[in-house]
């Protein structure tokens, strides 16, 4: 087979394309060298990308929440660097930043010696004007005017913008994504990332120094930066500031409220809170590990990201699946409520020490009795509550518009066997659960919606933040799918509207701080005992009406508090709607 | 020692030198891109170091493979074949980078299965193929059947470089198998096909043609309705392989097609490289000087563009030379075809011509800008354990085959 023939024609196959590539280097190299090393030393061809102004977010009012504001930062281009020792000597005899830092920053950089680096942020005047008068002997510095991201409030919603990061850009890097620019990192910043952010630009920059175009290219490939829309959220900036300046100071939680007819969020307030626009600008290590450290955990929602033992807020889940499943006749009166009640050899206290007498399921919702819900909870499978509990949606995310959220928990017969290794235990844990204590858990914003869908009539809304974008070519989300509706009869739901009511209208109900003149408001309030330490959680869940329209649904939640629910947050969920009656109601809101 | 004196006698010095002279140009040019000056100040970086050390382990791994008796050797083909083919499918399980899942990923290691799998399936094909007294229908079926599957997978992969060089290589042995001619046309007209079916017109006067050179070396009819079929087929299948291509490969193929379409990604890249080769013009502008190299304009530059760097820092008079030190490194191969009777070996050998002719040309063609891009390394040259480990095994095989053919007779 291998003819000396045919190998002279392996050899010339081989051979050809070799050929052919010396050909093109002589045509590259030599025939229009001068042409190409003429385009390297002007570094010819270079694109210029333009970045879009991002949307700015609003409160229902068009009152400010966050938007950009223009900033002059210094940068250094290490490839452009004639003497680095002079140019750090020179910059820290302007600025408060050491010779060290700027090599340290620069040889950081150094595989990437064409990437500017932000050297200094929000130069003020002066500085500008002082560092400018020498900026020509160094041609590695230069000044450059960006907006950036600040924040009217300190809150847990927006979320906040910083450089891309490594793996966000490794994703994104196909898209018009640059490895310098800014991304939505956390909150709405970043579930709206696509609207807010726009499209970037650029200009292709094909000229050398004397003005010569290379032709490169020949049609204009320019492409215009498109911004970002600005967009309307559904919160009141006034009534969002009101909670924060009357939630009792140095103590955390959460506040939600909420429109409990379409989901739309008001106020959404978690504490303590944390200086968001440090983020905007490059947070400082000090600051970053001072949060990281802090036992209080001020970066952690409390609305949405957090769970907490719901306390008797649970009281009404488990009076309703007791309801549906027919346990117990509400008008009954199984049990006498001393103030304890003994299963085995243990004791379960009641709040009130000396007991509420004889009551009904109405009276005991009303007063918050424990004894009562003990007594009904060995009545009812433990099954029961959590399949209601999980079939409804109820501990399930909510979907709101977020990008992070918790799922809650219940228990059930499986898990415990699982835990423990034996179903005996079932009947004491039962007790603790019918108060929602134990290992019941929910985030307030789940608390929130099941309280919106009792004030509502069943439908489990969709909480959200977003109201509208204010640039028409965007498209206005719809958040009207609910998600579901509560599997009640209509009688059983009355019943639960009516007890709320009674718990805050009726003298002795634990929620009459609640009360408010000219408003419908049904409440309940909860106290749950806290492992960690000897303040109880407090809790306030509970809606108001006006001219028979639920209109605002409040979840108040303490942490570690001296007091009760009904001392502390039904108190503090009465101001929050009497300033919504007095000040929000009466401003009408002008839909664009 | 008598052993080893033969060895020596039929060791092929110039194959060996020509090796080791673009393994240490190769060390040269991964130094000088992963070196650069920001400002008076020199920064570097390990690659040198690491591709030493590979290279180390390399030669040592050659060495052993040179050691090996043939007997034992060609019983591991079989075994190699498919544990190599066995990576390339767990490369699927890896987390992807850069959108492909190309490399399989221990601790600090990273391999890359596709350089094995070339190897591995030249020396099966070899194997196979040269067995005598083979019909036409059982060279065709044995050679897709043993290099199909892998050409799939790396298109699935997806990477493109690599199973095109699978696909050449295939095509050459065949070639240089016992096959009649004319099946050459059979087998390189569907290439053409996919090729002009971006223009209507064109295919059907490519067609006209095919049909005409058909009916020209008196082919059956049916052999004749059988090509024409089987090219409808590509013609009308190239559509929804377009569909199933990743965006950034369709922009890169329009690319070639117009690199002026999309300069800021492929587009951009084969024009900085090309600025990077034309601006060495003829002697270059040093060692450690390019400036292409230097303000970062060449991205993969110690990789996939190592290339530019060496033509941007030689000029055309070093560019040139290590072109012709690829061609004296292919030729030592060619004439090693004279001295090697059996037909397994030779049909390897013809096939590891292929592999480093094609993925060579091709790598530099990608630099020169007249080539879609792809990610394919310079074969000795570009940094990276798994190509560098594929490569020096290819000539060990070879160098192998040519000292101890003395104990097969």
């Amino acid at each position: 087979m291998f003819s000396k023939k045919s190998l002279t024609i392996l050899y010339l196959t081989l051979l050809a394309p070799f050929i052919l590539i010396l050909i093109f280097l002589f045509r590259f190299q030599i025939l229009e060298g001068s042409k190409y090393s003429r385009i390297a030393e002007y570094n010819f061809v270079r694109v210029q990308t333009i970045f879009p102004t991002r949307g700015e977010i609003f409160d229902r009012h068009y009152r400010p929440i966050a938007v950009n504001y223009p900033s002059t930062n210094l940068y250094i281009l290490p490839a452009r660097i004639v003497n680095i020792a002079n140019v750090a000597s020179f910059i820290s005899d302007h600025l408060p930043i050491t010779e060290e830092e700027v090599r340290e920053l620069v040889h950081k950089n150094r595989f990437k010696n064409y990437q500017e680096i932000l050297l200094f942020h929000n130069l003020s005047y002066e500085k500008v004007v002082e560092i400018s008068e020498q900026l020509d002997k160094y041609p590695s510095l230069y000044f450059k005017t960006e907006n950036y991201r600040q924040y009217t409030i300190e809150n847990h919603f927006t979320g906040y913008v910083n450089r891309i990061s490594r793996e966000e850009y490794d994703k994104l890097k196909e898209t018009d994504y640059t490895r310098n620019c800014l991304i939505g990192k956390t909150g709405l910043e970043k579930q709206y990332e696509p609207y807010l952010r726009g499209k970037t630009g650029h200009r292709i920059i094909q000229v050398d120094a004397n003005g010569r175009s290379f032709n490169l290219f020949t049609e204009n490939l320019d492409e215009e930066a498109v911004n970002g829309s600005d967009m309307i959220l559904s919160v009141d900036l006034e009534l969002q500031e009101y909670i924060e300046s009357i939630f009792p100071e140095g103590y955390n939680g959460a506040v939600l409220a909420m429109n409990p007819q379409n989901g739309e969020i008001l106020s959404y307030v978690s504490r303590p809170n944390y200086d968001i626009n440090r983020f905007a600008t490059g947070i400082s290590q000090e600051y970053w590990t001072k949060l990281v450290e802090d036992s209080n955990h001020p970066m952690l929602d409390r609305v949405a990201t957090a769970t907490y033992p719901p306390a008797s807020l649970f009281k009404t889940m488990f009076a309703i699946v007791a309801l549906e499943n027919h346990t117990i006749d509400p008008a009954e009166k199984p049990v006498y409520c001393t103030g304890s009640y003994k299963f085995g050899n243990r004791t379960f206290n009641c709040w009130l020490e000396r007991g509420h007498g004889r009551l009904d399921m109405a009276e005991a919702i009303k007063h918050s009795c424990n004894v009562y819900f003990y007594e009904v909870s060995q009545m009812l499978e433990l099954d029961k509550i959590a399949d209601f509990m999980y079939s409804n949606n109820i501990l399930a995310r909510t979907n709101i518009d977020l990008p992070s959220e918790r799922s809650g928990f219940y228990p059930t017969t499986e898990w415990y066997a699982k835990q423990h290794g034996t179903k005996a235990l079932i009947p004491g844990h039962k007790i603790n659960l019918s108060i929602g204590q134990g290992e019941v858990l929910m985030t307030p914003l789940q608390v929130g919606v099941f309280y919106s869908a009792i004030a509502n009539g069943g439908r489990l809304v969709r909480p959200h933040f977003f109201s509208s974008f204010i640039d028409a070519t965007y498209p206005d989300l719809s958040f009207e799918e609910d998600n579901g509706r509560l599997n009640i009869s209509g009688k059983t739901l009355d019943f639960i509207q009516d007890s709320l009511y009674r718990g805050v209208n009726e003298a002795g109900g634990t929620s009459g701080a609640a009360r408010l003149y000219g408003a419908r408001v049904s409440g309940k309030t909860g106290t749950a005992q806290n492992p960690m330490g000897k303040n109880p959680h407090t809790w306030f869940a509970g809606y108001a009406s006006w001219e028979n329209e639920p209109e605002l649904t409040i979840i108040i939640f303490i942490e570690s508090y001296p007091g009760t629910g009904g001392s502390t947050a039904a108190p503090l969920a009465g101001k929050i709607l009497k300033f919504y009656q007095d000040e929000v109601r009466t401003i009408p809101l002008t839909r664009r | 020692m008598r052993e080893l004196r033969t060895a020596f006698r039929y060791f092929d010095w110039w194959l060996l030198i020509s090796t080791l002279v673009l393994i240490i140009v190769g060390l040269i040019a991964v130094y000088s891109s992963s070196t650069y000056t920001i400002g008076d100040e020199v920064h570097r970086s390990n690659e040198c170091i690491k591709q030493l050390m590979w290279a180390v382990i390399s030669i040592i791994v050659g060495f052993a493979i040179i050691r090996l008796p043939v007997p034992l050797f060609e019983l591991l083909i079989v075994p190699g074949y498919i544990l190599s083919v066995l990576l390339l499918i767990v490369s699927f399980a890896m987390p992807q980078v850069k959108g492909a899942s190309r490399w399989i990923i221990i601790g600090p290691f990273t391999l890359q299965p596709a350089e094995f799998v070339k190897i591995s399936t030249i020396l099966l094909l070899g194997k196979v193929l040269g067995k005598q007294y083979l019909s036409d229908f059982q060279i065709i079926t044995r050679s897709l059947l043993i290099t199909l599957p892998s050409i799939v997978l790396l298109i699935l992969q997806p990477d493109l470089g690599s199973a095109f060089i699978l696909g050449v290589i295939m095509l050459g042995i065949v070639i240089f198998s016992d096959l009649p001619k004319h099946y050459i046309i059979l087998a390189i007209s569907p290439f053409l096909t996919v090729v002009t079916t971006f223009k209507i017109p064109l295919f059907i006067l490519y067609m006209i043609v095919l049909i005409f050179v058909l009916y020209r070396i008196n082919l059956s009819w049916i052999v004749t309705g059988f090509t024409v079929v089987i090219n409808l087929f590509v013609f009308f299948l190239v559509p929804f392989i377009w569909n199933y291509l990743k965006d950034y490969q369709k922009s890169r193929i329009l690319t070639f097609l117009d690199p002026t379409k999309d300069p800021l990604g492929a587009g951009y890249q084969a024009i900085q490289s090309r600025i990077a080769i034309g601006s060495g013009q003829f002697q270059g502008k040093g060692f450690l000087l390019g400036t292409q190299k230097n303000l970062n304009f060449l991205p993969e530059r110690h990789t996939d563009l190592i290339f530019s760097v060496i033509a941007e820092e030689f000029g055309f008079i070093g560019a040139s030379l290590l072109i012709l030190l690829f061609l004296f490194f292919i030729s030592r191969l060619v004439i090693s075809l004279k001295s090697i009777t059996v037909r397994e070996q030779r049909l390897s050998i013809v096939g590891f011509l292929f592999l480093f002719t094609s993925q060579a040309a091709v790598n530099i063609a990608i630099n020169l800008g007249i080539f879609p891009t792809t990610g394919l390394p310079l074969p000795f040259i570009s940094y990276g354990g798994s190509s560098m480990l594929a490569s020096v095994i290819a000539v060990s095989v070879v160098m192998k085959y040519m000292t101890q053919k003395s104990f097969i007779h």
